[in-house]
């Protein structure tokens, strides 16, 4: 049965959890980290390789339908952070392209992966198996601080649930 | 000699003028969408006022907590033309904003202009399509 009732971090799990199979399927993902929410400072003392981070996403309407609730639009932040010691301004243009193609792709809505969402565990499922569609993602946004010597991006995905 | 001649005049003006309206629809639509993201940017900048020193009562979260004032202040709009605008935060009034929207290291981020647009990007779109299907409609 297709889960429903999500909750916003239910869905910010899946991504992530979908993420971190991506992680540990191979290069070049399997260079960098995942990390859930925005990075706290354990993640900085030991700043040494690339981190994706998710933020929760935020509901921003719902889609009509006749005859059933319609299903909840929801836009959700991904980005990749990187440090001279993590491989600069270069590895996170690769990161930020990579998670363009990847969410840009259809094939994503059809990707396997493990995940725990709400104390459940589901294994080898996909996005429309758990209730969830990616529908789009956003071109990269580069986030640059003059004073830091950090390299950021963001996407935003367009998810209904 | 039988010839047929077609008077288009007619069309061309009830083209023109469905033009027209529709540009009149576009114009009040994006007046529209500048009013909704300054009011929700605006309001994402409304949080709790705490004085300067103290820490946030409620940290990383929006809306955003007021101590200066200064960053809801800085919410500015400029229309470059009637169907093109932009909302931004003015950095000569908060220079510190960019923090604030995208976070850093030591703070997380609270992007009230991006959650604005998020948040009413669907209202705007709506707007838009109301605006120009009841003048084009007439």
């Amino acid at each position: 049965m297709i889960r429903a009732g999500y909750e916003l971090t239910d869905v910010q799990k899946a991504v992530t959890d979908f993420l971190r199979s991506k992680v540990s399927a191979g290069v070049p993902w399997s260079s960098w980290t995942v990390v859930e929410g925005w990075p706290d400072q354990t993640v900085f003392a030991n700043f040494t390789r690339l981190f994706l981070y998710s933020h929760t996403p935020l509901w921003v309407g719902e889609d009509v339908q006749q005859g059933g609730k319609g299903l909840r639009r929801l836009e959700m932040t991904i980005g990749g952070w990187s440090c001279i010691a993590a491989g600069g301004a270069e590895e996170a243009a690769i990161a930020l392209s990579q998670l363009l193609a990847l969410f840009d792709d259809p094939a994503v809505n059809v990707a396997t992966f493990n995940s725990v969402i709400g104390g459940t565990a589901y294994t080898a499922k996909t996005f429309p198996q758990l209730g969830i569609y990616i529908n789009d993602v956003t071109n990269p946004r580069a986030i640059e601080f003059r004073d830091e010597d950090d390299f950021r991006g963001e996407v935003s995905l367009q998810i209904t649930c | 000699m039988f010839s047929v001649e077609f008077d288009t005049s007619g069309l061309k003006t009830t083209y023109d003028r469905a033009n027209i309206e529709a540009m009149k629809g576009a114009i009040a639509a994006v007046k529209f969408g500048v009013e909704e993201l300054m009011k929700a940017a605006t309001r994402n900048l409304m949080g709790v006022a705490h004085p300067p020193g103290t820490k946030s009562p409620y940290p990383g979260n929006l809306p955003v907590t007021r101590i200066s004032r200064e960053l809801s202040k800085s919410m500015k709009y400029h229309f470059f033309n009637p169907i093109s605008a932009i909302v931004y935060s003015d950095l000569r009034s908060a220079n510190y904003a960019a923090y604030v929207h995208d976070g850093t290291r030591r703070m997380k981020a609270r992007p009230f202009l991006k959650n604005a647009v998020s948040e009413r990007q669907q209202a705007i779109l709506n707007r838009m399509r109301y605006e120009t299907l009841k003048r084009v409609g007439r």
